[in-house]
């Protein structure tokens, strides 16, 4: 279990957070929860997309775009290690605080 | 390994936690789709009693045969928009949400058909009471009720 380079972003865990607890989710959705900008999220999920970590539907309903987005199994993998790496961190650091 | 300071670490993992929290608050404690449920439950109930006072027993059907075809499509990451829903929640959250979709249903089924049935023997007509007494209460109730049953047994008030 390590920390993933792509993952330290904290923009990016984020993201991958919030498709996490979802099986799919809309793109409208994950702009609003990570509270970014159309174009700040689809660079991020570029990003993501390329080490497919993340999987992009596109659609149209009438002349709207319609994107909806979902985790693949690489991406839930590292996710998954990505906060077990943490957890990890943070239990290491109580450990060796000293006692009072 | 890449080096983490373990105050960002710790950081890091409480974000993850609160963004998935919120994602499931945002789905389900929302105004708007359950004043539109309830507009949606009156109207169908002004309409059909338009056509015939005993068209309620068929929208009673008609919202059992919804419900079935929204499960089936929220499954879909490329047809579950059409149910409303903008992410199909997983885990917990997830079990949750949809125990509380199908609870809501048969609420929704037992409040109408008692309504129509009292309403019917008292005025010997249905009217769309139960339509606007069902949608008042999902418009009003809905919100607050979704934001208890989402809540942790343990956290409720």
């Amino acid at each position: 279990m390590e920390i993933d380079p792509l993952l330290a972003d904290a923009t990016r865990l984020k993201i991958l957070a919030l498709l996490a607890s979802s099986d799919w989710a809309d793109f409208s959705f994950v702009r609003e929860g990570a509270g970014l900008s159309k174009s700040a999220l689809s660079k991020q999920i570029g990003k993501l997309e390329t080490h497919e970590y993340v999987e992009v539907h596109k659609g149209y309903v009438g002349k709207y775009p319609r994107t909806s987005l979902r985790l693949t199994d690489t991406g839930r993998a590292a996710i998954e290690n990505h906060l077990a790496a943490l957890r990890r961190i943070v239990d290491q650091s109580h450990r060796d605080r000293p006692a009072r | 390994m890449n080096h983490i300071d373990p105050s960002d670490a710790e950081r890091n993992l409480k974000e993850v936690d609160e963004a998935k929290r919120e994602a499931s608050a945002a789905l389900v404690h929302k105004r708007g789709p359950w004043a539109v449920a309830g507009i949606a439950v009156f109207a169908a109930s002004v309409l059909f009693w338009l056509m015939s006072p005993e068209m309620g027993t068929y929208l009673s059907w008609g919202l059992v045969v919804v419900g079935l075809l929204a499960a089936v499509l929220n499954r879909s990451a490329r047809w579950g928009w059409l149910t409303g829903n903008r992410a199909r929640l997983t885990g917990i959250a997830g079990r949750r949400r949809r125990t509380l979709s199908l609870v809501l249903i048969l609420v929704v089924l037992a409040l109408f058909i008692s309504i129509n049935t009292a309403v019917s023997s008292l005025l010997g007509q249905t009217y769309p009471i139960s339509g606007a007494v069902v949608g008042l209460l999902l418009a009003l109730a809905g919100p607050p009720f979704a934001k208890w049953w989402m809540t942790r047994p343990e956290k409720r008030g």
